[in-house]
């Protein structure tokens, strides 16, 4: 009985979830600009669902756009991070009784968000990664991180640092040092 | 409110802290260099451990971050090749990546016999150089009695293959939490004590029903299992499979169970250990029935009733081989997350999937093995079925090249179904 009324409970959240989604609520930029997010979806992100939560929804809905002054979140970053939230806000809830860890870092990004983050320009890359950080939503700093770790993956330091755009701060000497504690990692297989 | 509301805004406003902003002054947005270390961590523990050591070079800000976030370490075959110099164990290499990744808890070695001899060397370097090691992951292999005696309590998984006769230094793991077997007596000593207690996870490759009183000395130390896997496509008569079903019933946390079973005899005792397991298995998530029978009239559309009871059902895998009626997903009406769904039908008509959107409406994946007694017009209408499913991300259809599926149908599918987003067609070349 109690296991059938938890279900009932169950069903009901995700209805709720799906109305509330239905509300639009708005998400200023950095750069001013203004932003309509479905409410649930904006809950992705732990900062805005605590700003909504201390508030109150009516007041969300009904007044200024919650203002995200962190730099990275430019208004393309935003407009991104918008379109990701919009498109998982329904996924499963993550099973922490029986999930393992390990399984779900190893996993393989689905299609549509290798689509998603597959960006040519790489500022708007990196807002996106740190915007999604500053605004706390794990799912989506998690795409960007697997995104740069398969784009870096089997290459060489000189190739990161230009994929990357990454300053070497080593002198060439430290550099060799490095390199030869290393070399076995180099040997061939 | 008002007031709390402005100074949330406020707050917001200036999270920038001051080292932010002078690296914005210094660093090009296109730059990882913007990122400042607990970012460039998170970044890169996606990496592999061979990954990490071939740019720890990159640049300081990399060497300070890349191995932080190491907290596991798995000697596949790869990776043991490059520790071994020509026949020994490079000791010191071993030691360097323990000092560089001081956060490693859990070792995993089960790689394959080849190594086997180097085993007891690599352990004992781990055991004295990995200072925040917890858990080991390995196999039994011979001899192994006077490792496992110091090593024992870190060890939490364990593999014994066939082969392994002599199981004895299971006693030395009283924090083992997965275990696979090939029989269950090996999980026995030699007095008849049951020597793995209060496992989360236990694989078991065959089971005959001679072993029904070790399973029930097993299931009553192993109440709280959390996955149970029975591998082997078993042959159970009707009568073993009640008693087996009794056992199962007892294990009442399972989340994840999967049953191979080659039944003989009336299927009413199928329906009642599936009976018998929804009523009692409350917790279930995944379920996986590889299911045949000997009979030729095999199962019949009551015996998948009692899924009905499994609400919790997230995954459910059915591969049936044997049957002349038609399978009845109308249970699963009663699922109602289930989202990920296999199906291996010797008998797949569009009937089968046909009104699915209503019993399964949070249906994202779908996996269809095509049989051969798979009808080209009856596709069209199994097409049409899937296009209403509203939560459906990807569809996997695995068939016979008989079949004559066109690229169109799948376009068309993907125009007409909300979240589709990708579909696999593997034709087997047979």
């Amino acid at each position: 009985m109690a296991d059938n009324a938890d279900h009932i409970d169950g069903d009901d959240n995700e209805d709720v979830r799906a109305q509330q989604n239905l509300i639009k609520i708005k998400l200023k930029s950095s750069e001013g600009g203004i932003y309509e997010c479905g409410l649930t979806a904006a809950k992705m992100s732990d900062l805005v669902k605590n700003m909504v939560e201390s508030l109150g929804t009516d007041a969300v809905v009904t007044t200024e756009p919650i203002i995200l002054g962190n730099e990275a979140v430019t208004d393309a970053a935003l407009k991104k991070i918008i379109e990701w939230v919009e498109f998982h806000w329904d996924d499963p809830p993550v099973d922490h009784d029986f999930e393992d860890e390990k399984d779900r870092r190893n996993e393989e990004l689905s299609h549509w968000d290798k689509q998603f983050i597959d960006v040519d320009d790489q500022a708007l890359l990196f807002d996106v990664i740190a915007a999604a950080n500053y605004m706390d939503i794990k799912g989506l700093v998690e795409v960007g991180a697997k995104h740069i770790c398969s784009k870096i993956r089997g290459k060489s330091c000189q190739e990161v640092r230009e994929m990357l755009k990454i300053t070497n701060d080593f002198t060439a000497e430290e550099e060799d040092a490095i390199h030869k504690e290393n070399a076995w990692i180099y040997a061939k297989d | 409110m008002a007031q709390q509301k402005k100074q949330m805004m406020a707050s917001l406003e200036t999270t920038d802290d001051g080292e932010r902003d002078q690296r914005k002054e210094i660093y090009a947005k296109n730059s990882m260099d913007r990122f400042g270390d607990d970012m460039c961590a998170l970044i890169l523990s996606y990496l592999s451990l061979e990954d990490r050591f071939r740019l720890e070079c990159v640049s300081k800000q990399f060497q300070r971050t890349v191995f932080g976030s190491v907290v596991d370490i798995t000697l596949n075959y790869r990776l043991i090749r490059k520790l071994l110099n020509e026949t020994t164990i490079k000791t010191q290499l071993l030691t360097t990546i323990g000092i560089k990744c001081p956060k490693i808890q859990t070792i995993d070695c089960q790689m394959g016999a080849e190594y086997e001899k180097h085993i007891s060397e690599v352990l004992a370097i781990f055991r004295d150089n990995y200072l925040n090691l917890r858990e080991i992951y390995c196999n039994l292999w011979p001899n192994c009695e006077q490792t496992m005696l110091t090593i024992g309590p870190l060890v939490t998984r364990i593999n014994v293959y066939d082969n392994t006769n002599d199981t004895q230094s299971l006693t030395h793991c009283h924090r083992l939490s997965h275990l696979f077997v090939s029989r269950l007596s090996q999980v026995f000593d030699t007095s008849g004590q049951l020597m793995a207690k209060n496992l989360n996870k236990f694989e078991l490759y065959s089971y005959s029903d001679e072993d029904y009183h070790r399973l029930s000395a097993f299931v009553a130390h192993n109440e709280s299992l959390k996955c149970l896997n029975v591998n082997n496509n078993i042959r159970v008569s009707e009568e073993s499979l009640t008693r087996l079903s009794a056992q199962l019933s007892r294990l009442t946390q399972l989340r994840r169970l999967r049953l191979a079973l080659n039944i003989t005899g009336a299927q009413t005792s199928l329906t009642d250990c599936l009976h018998a397991i929804g009523v009692n298995c409350k917790q279930l998530q995944r379920l996986s029935l590889h299911l045949s029978h000997t009979d030729s009239h095999g199962f019949n559309h009551k015996t998948l009733d009692s899924l009905r009871f499994c609400h919790r059902l997230k995954r459910l895998e059915l591969r049936i081989a044997a049957t002349n009626d038609e399978i009845s997903l109308d249970p699963l009406r009663h699922c109602k997350g289930l989202m990920h769904l296999e199906l291996d039908l010797l008998k797949m008509t569009a009937n089968v999937l046909k009104d699915l959107h209503i019993k399964c409406p949070r249906l994202q994946y779908l996996f269809i093995e095509g049989s051969n007694h798979f009808i080209d017009t009856d596709f069209k209408t199994q097409l049409s079925h899937i296009s209403r499913l509203p939560a459906l991300q990807m569809l996997v259809i695995d068939c016979n090249p008989c079949t004559d599926l066109s690229y169109n149908d799948f376009n068309d599918l993907l125009s007409r179904s909300p979240k589709l987003k990708t579909i696999k067609a593997n034709q087997s070349s047979n």
